[in-house]
């Protein structure tokens, strides 16, 4: 159930090296440098490179889910910590969405929606098989089912 | 019989209709066509532009004649008929559409008139549903006043039939007055005047009342900040009394004229914050009538917003240092309903006596009362406060003392009130979770005190940065259904936080307690 985050790591990799690269573009521009262009590159590549590699792991240690008697709670955040608790009967719908980068991976996203618009609750990187069934426990708890 | 498109029976002087059965479709008023004048100008605008290029005065009147044929074919179209427990407005030329409000979905009603309506005694009827966006409602424009009125009643009592209908007995706030006149009416066209209950009188604001809100409220800053327009078109004007106030006493008189010129611009400023605020607000009535809230306030342009009380999801209470050296608070309240025009439609109480507070609480949310003792958070609040508001300030000092040498320095003096600010936003924290209602309190200068029934929250987190896990601290975040800030409780204790995050799940309750919005489910 905690197969999670490789979607989530490749996104920052990539998202990485793309703002080494455009730091560098950037800096290039400085008509005077008063050090050799490759610099920066090199830093922001080594941190970015250092953050990816970490970040990742991170995130994934602090990513929790867990489906109690009345509510879903999700744990997650590095620099932020946030404990989001959603009780099961306020669930209006729950989309599953898949990006290529996720299919390639054979992972799904779920995304629990309520009345409320501020509602945080994306459950990342599940595998597309448990997704379904994940979905599916959630909506049976909502008590939608036997209400009408 | 409503789903037939065409209403031949309604083309019978649609003016005043003598109260037919409420099942057959009606048309709007027959002066809708040019009332909704937005619309019409950008439908001109067109027309107009292509008159003005070519240049011919016959072109444009042509095209007004077409514009008006069409809008009063779409108006001949536009039907409306409240069969059973839904609202159907039909309509469209080109493109036929159909919407469809079920009355049990309904949250918020508003009849709204500006001048132009009062003049010709009509008004809008705006039905809020709460799913949010664009479309989630619709609006009738334009009623006579008295259809409006009939329809709104008619409404709200197949709403609370509707809601008997499906009995769910143990929502007790919604059925607990009232409504025993809508009980036993037959299923069409009940008359307002049996429906609508006894009226409570909740909040009613005199003259003098809005003026000390006008004084003391937003309305000072909107003022100002219409000062300078006004300003640059009265230095337009090609009378300029102040070039012949070139008097050789002037020299001598000059500080008393400053002062009298400065007194001056207060009374006109203190003034037109006045007069905002009783335009907006005269005549200010909040009662509750049976289980709803009716707002009706307005000067030129009135307005009344009914609001079921089972809709409401938080109490805002907010009070500015003038308005607390006062005793007064000012409300609002925020409720699932999602307007376009929420300004005008929104719920508030522009001023109240702060000793009054508990009384229209326990009204507007029933069993609540008045504001319980609030619990403070830990001192690492107040460290945090302190940071937050005294390391800006000394890194911006810092910076402007650095750059304007000798004479900077004089913006580190701006630092201990920060601090002051900071000790202020400290002792502005509280929070308590009593019968069902959390409390939470935050501001310095501008004191806002939320109170949230607990049953009605969607979903709840706790967050913490990683400055306030160093102090121990988290914050919790209520989410509400409908539009509005979310209630936080900042800078608690960690486990404190935790521990309100799991009574506030716990009094979320079933789906027994399910009384309020619910958008999604019947509603595609």
């Amino acid at each position: 159930m905690w197969r999670l985050g490789w979607g989530l790591a490749a996104l920052v990799v990539t998202v990485a090296v793309l703002g080494g690269e455009l730091a560098a573009a950037t800096l290039s521009e400085v008509p005077d440098p008063a050090w050799p262009t490759g610099t920066a590159t090199v830093v922001v590549a080594v941190v970015a490179g250092a953050l990816a590699w970490r970040l990742p792991r991170l995130a994934y240690d602090a990513w929790r889910y867990q489906l109690t008697a009345s509510t879903l709670e999700l744990r997650r955040g590095v620099v932020v910590h946030s404990h989001t608790a959603i009780p099961y009967f306020r669930v209006q719908h729950i989309d599953i969405t898949r990006s290529p980068l996720e299919r390639a991976l054979g992972l799904s996203q779920l995304v629990v929606r309520t009345a409320a618009a501020t509602t945080d609750a994306q459950l990342p990187g599940i595998a597309a098989a448990d997704a379904e069934i994940l979905r599916d426990l959630i909506l049976a708890r909502t008590g939608r089912g036997d209400a009408v | 019989m409503p789903s037939e498109l065409e209403a031949p029976e309604a083309s019978e002087a649609p003016e005043a209709p003598p109260a037919p059965p409420a099942a057959s479709p009606r048309r709007l008023h027959p002066v809708s066509p040019v009332l909704d004048v937005s619309a019409l100008g950008r439908q001109l605008l067109a027309p107009g532009a292509v008159a003005f290029s070519a240049g011919g005065l016959r072109l444009l009147a042509l095209g007004v004649v077409v514009v008006l044929v069409v809008r009063v074919l779409a108006w001949r179209r536009r039907t409306y008929v409240l069969d059973a427990a839904v609202l159907r407005l039909e309509g469209g030329l080109v493109v036929r559409s159909q919407q469809v409000v079920p009355c049990e979905r309904i949250q918020q009603v508003n009849l709204v008139q500006k001048l132009r309506h009062r003049m010709l005694g009509v008004a809008i009827l705006e039905v809020q549903t709460a799913v949010g966006g664009p479309g989630s409602g619709l609006s009738l424009e334009v009623l006579a006043i008295d259809e409006a009125e009939r329809l709104r009643a008619a409404l709200l009592a197949a709403k609370v039939r509707v809601q008997q209908r499906t009995a769910d007995s143990d929502a007790g706030i919604m059925h607990d007055g009232g409504d025993g006149g809508g009980v036993g009416e037959p299923a069409h066209a009940p008359r307002a005047e049996q429906w609508v209950p006894a009226a409570w009188p909740v909040v009613e604001l005199s003259y003098r009342q809005l003026t000390l809100a006008g004084t003391t409220g937003v309305e000072l800053l909107v003022v100002l900040a219409l000062a300078p327009a006004t300003a640059q078109v009265a230095w337009a004007l090609p009378w300029r009394p102040w070039d012949d106030v070139r008097l050789p006493a002037l020299d001598v008189l000059g500080p008393v004229l400053l002062a009298a010129l400065a007194v001056g611009f207060v009374a006109v400023w203190l003034a037109s914050a006045a007069a905002v605020s009783i335009f907006a607000n005269a005549g200010y009535r909040l009662s509750l009538v049976g289980d709803e809230l009716q707002l009706s306030r307005g000067l030129l342009d009135h307005k009344e917003t009914t609001l079921p009380l089972a809709r409401v999801q938080a109490v805002r209470v907010s009070a500015s240092l003038p308005r607390r050296v006062l005793g007064l608070v000012s409300l609002r309240i925020q409720s699932a309903g999602t307007g376009s025009n929420s300004q005008e439609t929104r719920m508030a109480v522009p001023i109240l006596a702060a000793s009054d507070l508990g009384r229209v609480l326990a009204l507007v949310l029933p069993g609540a009362g008045p504001l319980p003792e609030l619990h403070r958070p830990p001192p690492a609040a107040l460290r945090r406060a302190l940071v937050r508001h005294v390391v800006p300030m000394s890194v911006v000092a810092a910076v402007i003392t650095l750059v304007v040498w000798p004479w900077g320095a004089l913006a580190l003096l701006a630092v201990p009130p920060a601090g002051g600010l900071g000790v202020a936003a400290y002792r502005g924290l509280g929070h308590a979770l009593v019968d069902g209602f959390l409390v939470s309190r935050s501001g310095s200068c501008n004191r806002q005190t939320v109170v949230v029934p607990v049953a009605r929250s969607q979903s709840a987190s706790v967050r913490a940065s990683v400055w306030q896990r160093r102090l121990g601290l988290a914050t919790l975040a209520v989410d509400l259904a409908g539009p509005g800030p979310r209630p936080l409780v900042h800078d608690e204790a960690t486990a404190v936080a935790e521990d309100l995050l799991g009574r506030v799940m716990a009094g979320v309750g079933g789906p027994g307690s399910d009384d309020e919005s619910d958008p999604g489910t019947t509603a595609g």
